[in-house]
Parts: C-alpha cells; sequence; structure tokens
C-alpha cells in the first residue's frame, strides 16, 4: 500500500511542478495557442468565402472539405507537439554537439527525438478545435460515416507523415538547412486542398512521391465510406514503403554523420 | 575641476515576487508582490580627467548600475550626475559624443561583417572627419595588432580579437569618458594582458578618463591608480590602491593546519583570526610581532603545517564587504 | 539631419543580407510552393465560369503571383527590434543615433534587397506561364505599383517595430508576433482577395491599414481601379503611415521608459 501511496506522491508531484513550470509562461503559450486557434480560424473563413462563390472544391462539397480540414489539423497539432518538434531540433544539435551526446545514450534516436518534447497541455484546445470541425463536417454529411476505416487509415496516414518528416530532417546529415519547419510547412499545406484539384504530373508526384494524398484525402474519403479495397490496400502499402525507405535514408544519413564525426 | 561629480546617487527598482508552490504561480497570474531593490544608496564621488579608476564589487553591488547611469543607460531615482560638464539622463547628442561605453557581453559590432565596415558606420554617426578618422583608426590598429584582421568577418575572429575590435569601435570617436564594463570577461589569459597593456597604454597617452569594473583583480591592480569599492549599493572603499595595500600590509597572514583541533579563542591570544576551522585557520597578525608570534604558534600548538604570505588585494576587498 | 550614418546602416544591412541570401531564396521557394495549390484550386474553382466578381480567371492567377512576391519580399518574416529582448538596445541608447531610424534603414535595406532577388525569379514565371497570366502592359501601371509598395513597406515596418515595442513590456513577444503576422496577411488580401470575403470581415478590413499593403497594390497593378481610387488609396497609404509614426513615437517614449525602469 505504501508502495502505491509513494509513485502516486511522485506523480503528484511531478504534476505539480509541470503545471507550475507551465503557468510560469502561461502568459506565452496562451498566445502561442492563439496564433494556432486564429490560423484555424482563418483557414476556415478562407474555405467558407470559397464555397461562397463555388458549390465544389475538387468535386468534394463544404462538408467534406471540413472533414479533410480536421483531419488535416489533427495531424499538424498531433505532429507538431510530439514529433515534430524533436526533429526540428536536429540542426541545432548538430551545429552545437548536443547530438554526440544524444547518440551516446541507450535509446533509439527516432524514438527519443518523437517522446522527448512532448507537450501534453497545450495540445488540448488545440486537438478540441479540430476534432470538433471534424465532427461538424461528420454531422453535416449524408454519406454512411465508418469511423473505424477512418481511424485505421489515420494511424496509416500518421506514419507516412511521420516517415516524411524523418526523411526531410536526415537531410540535416548531409547539409544543415535552417527554416526547415516553414518549408515542410507549406509543402504539406498542399493538402488541405481536396488532391482532386491536382491534375496530371503534379497529381502524380503528391500522390507517390510526397503522398499528401495518402496523408490527408485518403483518410477524409476513408470517413465516408468512400475507398475501395484497391485503395486500401495501396494505403497500407504505400505506409510500408514509405516508413521502409524513411528508415533506410535515416540510417544513411546518421552512418554518414558518424563517420565524419568519428 | 573633475570631469565627473555624483551627489547622493540612488537607484531602486521595482520587482515582482512570486508566492512558493503552485498556490503562487496561479496566484502570481493576477497580483503579485511588488517590492523594491536599492541597488545604488546614496553615493558620492568624483573623477577627475585623466584618472584611470576600478569599480570593484560583488554581483549586484551596483557597480553596472552606477556605470548605467553614469551613461544615460538608467535614470536616477535621487542624485546628480554630471559627467564632462553634462547630466547623462538627459542623453544630448553633445554628451554622446564625447562617452563611450563597452559591456563585456553586448557587441556592437555586425557579427556577419568585417569589423571595417562597423567602424565606417561609427564614422558615420559621430560625424568624423575622414582624415581624422583613419589617422586614428591606423594608429588604434596599430597599437593592437589587428591591422590584417580587420576585414575579416568578426563573427570568423576569436573572443580575444573580437575584444580588441569592440575597444577600437568604442574609441574612434576619440571619447573623453570611457566605461569598460568587465571588458576581460570570457578571455584567455594572453588576451587580457594584451588589452591591459593596451588600456593603459592609451590612457597614458590620451589623458582619457577611464572607468573599468572588473571581477579580475588583475584588471584592476595593474591599471587603476584608484579603487572604489562598492557592496550592497554603497561605497565601502574610495581611494588609491597603494594605501590600500600599504594598509592591510601591515599584516601578515598566516594559514595554519593543526594535527589536533584547536579552539578558536586559544587561538585569538596569537593574533586576529579571520577564518576558523577546528582544524585550519588562517589569523592575521601585524608585521612587527610577526616573527614573535610566529615563533609562538609553532612552540604551542600541535601545527601541521604553516603558509605565510603577504595579504593580497583580493583578500582585502573581500574583507572590506565582509565589513559592510 | 546627417543622412549618411544612416545610408551606411543601409549598405551595411545589404551586405548582411547578401551573405545570408540564401535565405531569402527558400523564402522564394515557399512561396512558389505555395502556388502550386493556388494555381490548382483557382483553375478548379473557375472551371464553370468566366469571372468572379469582376476577376478573370489569369487576373486572379497573377493576383497571386503578385501576392506571393511581396510576400517573400516586403513582409518581414522575423520580430523587429530583436535589440529589446537581448538588451543590445543599451549601447544604440548611448550612441548619437535613433534607433528607429537605424531598424527602419536596416528593414529597408532588407526588402528592396529581397525585391530585387525576386525580380528575376518573378519574370521568369511571368514568361513560362504567360499564356495564364493577366498580362498589364501600361507602364504607368508599373509606376504606381512602385509608390504603393514604398509606402506599404513604410506602413508595415512601422507596424513591426511597433509590435516588436511590445518587449518593453512583455517578454515572449515572439508569441505575439506569430498572431499579428497572421492578422496582417488574412487583411492583406494574401489569401483570398478582400472581396471575396463575408462583407462583415471585409468591414473590419477597411478599419485597418493592411488592406493597403497588399490587396490594394495588386487591384491598382491590374488596373481595376479608375485614377481617383488610386490616389485615394495612396491618401489613406500616406494617412495610415502618419498615425503610425506617431503611436510608434508615443509607444517608443514610454517603452525606453519602462526598459530603464528595470535596469535593462
Amino acid at each position: 500500500m505504501n508502495h502505491i501511496k509513494k509513485h502516486l506522491n511522485l506523480i503528484i508531484q511531478s504534476i505539480k511542478i509541470q503545471t507550475m513550470d507551465k503557468l510560469e509562461v502561461a502568459l506565452a503559450f496562451t498566445f502561442i495557442t492563439l496564433g494556432i486557434i486564429l490560423q484555424f480560424t482563418i483557414t476556415i473563413i478562407f474555405f467558407k468565402a470559397i464555397y461562397l462563390r463555388s458549390a465544389t472544391i475538387g468535386g468534394w462539397d463544404v462538408n467534406q472539405v471540413y472533414i479533410l480540414l480536421g483531419t488535416y489539423f489533427i495531424i499538424q497539432y498531433i505532429s507538431w507537439s510530439t514529433y515534430i518538434r524533436g526533429f526540428n531540433k536536429i540542426s541545432r544539435f548538430i551545429e552545437n554537439g548536443e547530438l554526440d551526446l544524444y547518440l551516446s545514450k541507450p535509446v533509439n534516436l527516432k524514438f527519443f527525438l518523437s517522446y522527448r518534447y512532448i507537450d501534453p497541455i497545450f495540445i488540448i484546445p488545440q486537438i478540441t478545435v479540430a476534432i470538433g470541425l471534424l465532427f461538424y463536417g461528420v454531422s453535416q454529411t449524408n454519406a454512411d460515416i465508418n469511423i473505424l476505416s477512418y481511424l485505421f487509415i489515420l494511424a496509416c496516414a500518421f506514419i507516412i507523415h511521420f516517415s516524411l518528416i524523418v526523411i526531410i530532417s536526415s537531410i540535416n546529415f548531409f547539409t544543415i538547412i535552417r527554416q526547415v519547419d516553414h518549408l515542410h510547412n507549406t509543402i504539406f499545406k498542399l493538402g488541405q486542398y481536396p488532391i482532386t484539384i491536382y491534375k496530371g504530373f503534379t497529381r502524380l508526384v503528391l500522390s507517390i512521391i510526397i503522398p499528401i494524398a495518402f496523408i490527408y484525402s485518403v483518410p477524409a474519403r476513408a470517413m465516408v465510406g468512400d475507398l475501395s479495397v484497391k485503395e486500401i490496400l495501396a494505403t497500407i502499402g504505400i505506409t510500408f514503403i514509405f516508413y521502409f525507405i524513411s528508415s533506410l535514408i535515416w540510417n544513411l544519413g546518421l552512418k554518414r554523420y558518424e563517420s565524419a564525426h568519428g | 575641476m573633475p570631469i565627473i561629480t555624483i551627489k547622493n546617487l540612488s537607484k531602486s527598482f521595482i520587482y515582482h515576487k512570486k508566492a512558493e508552490g503552485l498556490r503562487g504561480s496561479i496566484k502570481a497570474l493576477f497580483k503579485r508582490e511588488k517590492l523594491t531593490k536599492d541597488a545604488v544608496k546614496n553615493i558620492s564621488f568624483s573623477i577627475n580627467k585623466g584618472e584611470f579608476v576600478g569599480f570593484l564589487g560583488p554581483n549586484g553591488a551596483g557597480k553596472t548600475t552606477t556605470l548605467k547611469m553614469l551613461s544615460g543607460i538608467l535614470y536616477p531615482t535621487h542624485g546628480s550626475i554630471i559627467v564632462g560638464g553634462h547630466n547623462p539622463a538627459k542623453r544630448e547628442s553633445e554628451f554622446k559624443k564625447k562617452i563611450s561605453i563597452v559591456m563585456g557581453q553586448k557587441a556592437q559590432l555586425w557579427p556577419s561583417l568585417p569589423a571595417i565596415e562597423t567602424f565606417t558606420l561609427i564614422q558615420k554617426m559621430y560625424e568624423l572627419d575622414e582624415n581624422n578618422y583613419r589617422n586614428r583608426l591606423n594608429e588604434l590598429a596599430n597599437l593592437m595588432d589587428v591591422e590584417d584582421i580587420l576585414n575579416v568577418q568578426v563573427r570568423k575572429l576569436s573572443l580575444g580579437q573580437r575584444m580588441k575590435c569592440e575597444l577600437i569601435a568604442s574609441l574612434l570617436h576619440n571619447p573623453k569618458i570611457l566605461f569598460l564594463d568587465e571588458p576581460t570577461i570570457g578571455l584567455d589569459i594572453v588576451s587580457q594582458k594584451k588589452i591591459r597593456e593596451f588600456l593603459k597604454e592609451y590612457n597614458q597617452k590620451f589623458k582619457t578618463t577611464i572607468i573599468l569594473t572588473s571581477h579580475y583583480m588583475d584588471d584592476v591592480q595593474d591599471l587603476c591608480k584608484r579603487l572604489i569599492i562598492i557592496n550592497d549599493g554603497q561605497i565601502g572603499y574610495d581611494g588609491s590602491i597603494k594605501d590600500i595595500i600599504e594598509e592591510y600590509s601591515k599584516d601578515k597572514n598566516i594559514h595554519v593546519i593543526f594535527r589536533n583541533k584547536i579552539l578558536k579563542r586559544d587561538l585569538s591570544k596569537i593574533g586576529k583570526v579571520y577564518n576558523y576551522e577546528p582544524y585550519e585557520a588562517k589569523i592575521s597578525i601585524p608585521m612587527e610581532e610577526a616573527n614573535k608570534k610566529i615563533s609562538l604558534l609553532i612552540n604551542k600548538f600541535p601545527v601541521k603545517d604553516i603558509n605565510i604570505k603577504d595579504v593580497t588585494l583580493e583578500e582585502i576587498v573581500e574583507d572590506i564587504f565582509k565589513n559592510k | 539631419m546627417n543622412l549618411s550614418k544612416y545610408t551606411t546602416v543601409f549598405k551595411n544591412s545589404w551586405q548582411f543580407n547578401l551573405e545570408y541570401r540564401l535565405d531569402t531564396l527558400v523564402r522564394f521557394l515557399i512561396a512558389l510552393i505555395s502556388l502550386i495549390s493556388v494555381f490548382y484550386l483557382w483553375n478548379d474553382i473557375f472551371a464553370d465560369k468566366a469571372e468572379m466578381l469582376g476577376y478573370s480567371k489569369d487576373q486572379i492567377v497573377t493576383y497571386y503571383i503578385i501576392v506571393g512576391y511581396l510576400f517573400a519580399s516586403i513582409y518581414a518574416g522575423l520580430p523587429t527590434a530583436q535589440e529589446i529582448q537581448d538588451g543590445s538596445l543599451s549601447i544604440y541608447i548611448t550612441k548619437p543615433i535613433s534607433f528607429i531610424l537605424y531598424s527602419y534603414w536596416q528593414s529597408l535595406a532588407k526588402k528592396v534587397f529581397r525585391l530585387i532577388i525576386g525580380l528575376p525569379i518573378i519574370l521568369f514565371i511571368f514568361f513560362i506561364y504567360s499564356d495564364n497570366l493577366y498580362l498589364v502592359t501600361d507602364p504607368k501601371a508599373y509606376l504606381i505599383l512602385i509608390i504603393t509598395i514604398f509606402f506599404a513597406i513604410n506602413i508595415l515596418f512601422l507596424f513591426d517595430i511597433l509590435i516588436g515595442f511590445i518587449e518593453f513590456w512583455m517578454m515572449h513577444s515572439a508569441s505575439i508576433v506569430m498572431i499579428t503576422d497572421s492578422i496582417v496577411a488574412f487583411f492583406a488580401g494574401t489569401l483570398i482577395p478582400i472581396v471575396f470575403l463575408p462583407n462583415y470581415i471585409q468591414q473590419i478590413a477597411n478599419y485597418l491599414p493592411f488592406k493597403y499593403t497588399g490587396f490594394f497594390l495588386i487591384d491598382a497593378f491590374l488596373g481595376r481601379l479608375g485614377t481617383e481610387e488610386i490616389i485615394f488609396g495612396i491618401g489613406i497609404q500616406i494617412a495610415w503611415t502618419l498615425a503610425l509614426m506617431l503611436i510608434v513615437k508615443i509607444v517608443w517614449i514610454q517603452g525606453l521608459k519602462k526598459y530603464e525602469a528595470v535596469g535593462a
């Protein structure tokens, strides 16, 4: 009984300290959250303005687009609060030598970067609005909802998203890029729109080479039960392929980095 | 006629205090306790033209605050300051041209440009005549031995080289008064020495009034004839370094280690005990009695090791800090 | 007033930007990537129409290309007045130079540099996609664009430094910059031409200066405005510049008082 009490106390103490710490910078984080909600709101206004003049975008009606946007923001907010924070720090770690320190620890670096900088608190308001938007689109649409399918495809989407982040971050092992986060934000933002607006070669690139389609549009279609078996299999395939490729590139990059640093 | 006069100068800051714990953090969002810190308490002194004065004091003593008031960065809460005939708080253009301040950690050189480019900016800022500027630049660069690095990007220079260029930048407009806040901080010993040599030469050659704050005793001892010690916002000593060393040198410091535990009151029969632990002590003995007292010490006490030295400036200052 | 010290600031800042030209190129790369979705989106919307709110498809595409050009050049991207945050402001206070003017000429050099670097990129795009773009042939339009860009730069600088002054009262003002950047970009019409927005939002936009740092410039350039409207618009730009100058001056004086009160 004392054993449990002791661990409970540790947890409570930890939460206390964490909360104190967060309240200390409460103001700053409030503004950051406000900023994020603001960008969310502006995106909604933008799409509403489009739908004032056009019945569809790429053949998708407004509710389908809300589902798409809800998915987009869920992925963005969760990734921003977890693995993206860690991977964005790679260039800084390389410059100041901290990376060598982490490499010497008995934790897989990818895993470490994914959990080390988790933000447990301020993700809550963000996820709330994102899921809110998703539910709104779901409630307004006439189509048949398939949540299970959605969740499964969403999980695949996260893995693909994560793999892309790993690939982009691996570039740092070869040459340092600043403004990395602006760059990948901009690329992923292409997925805010139904993939159907892109045609030809661009559509191909965004499906196979930088599979934005499978991260955003495909889960959104899964929600309304619009996916064929072929497409589900394709999603699973892309997930495996990209995870594999990202591991390859990451390990290659690490090896090169380690050999250059001795 | 002194070039700097401070009368009854005081500076207080208001800061906020947060109560302890989680409750305190929540409370702090709405209301915080307002406290006043008296950083400088009613100090007065004057400095003559050409003097090289050292400000010494522990962290938070008020020396940087005083320097900032002298240069016009901060306004006093009470008291008056006259620097070069001006009230620094007014920040007149004429005043700015007469002074220069170098703060160890804050650089004015643009890091990604060669120093010479920032120098050009300074020339334009202070409206320096081209010929005078060129001559002066060459002279200073020569004195510091940095002619060949002026065209190298500042961020590629070593810390020592950077500091030298910062000093040149601060002296291009031939200020009458130079304020230096920890100028050798973080530098290697060789660079520190070079900069000290430069400052000494510069002060002698151009008769510029220089006020220097530093942690490093060597800076002050080497360069300054006059020492002002500030502790807790007040002046602990204001006088020549020679005098203070002489006064304290009337005593010798003895560092003793004993084989057995010794009582402090027994030791105080030998001399003034200013550092005590059961097995170890530091005693101060007047110079004339030194020999007699030391033999007494060795004979009457189980001395394991004994070390006799002259008191250092460091110890003097420490002592003054403690007494205030 | 001695101008040469400020032209030297301009020169030095120019050199700095030259050194970091990769940053500028990345900004334009980002703008170009955004243009991809813009292009396809509006192609899709215009599939069944010839014009919307008076814009033809190629006018809209041209609109966005200029938006991208402007966004990558005259919008700051970084908080201004970092010196307040790191305390080096103290050094500038003791020098015979105006910190605000010093910051202005630094900012000007950065924006002019970007405008010039971006020019060949923009011209290249116009060349390649000239079939899909609305080509402006009236030389007066280019002159007006340069004038309105100049005023836009000033308005944006004044606003940016005003936000930078928040640092006097609050740490972590960088988070506020995120918010204001979004608001500025939105109300400048960089996301979508202001006239497409719901009416109540357009009303808000009319009371803010940002419409005149983006939307107005491009509308004038595209020839959608009459001469009177253009002159009126430039008048509004000047009015906003003067109003912001006043506000900046007032806040600066108050801010300095606060800066010295906390011992910097």
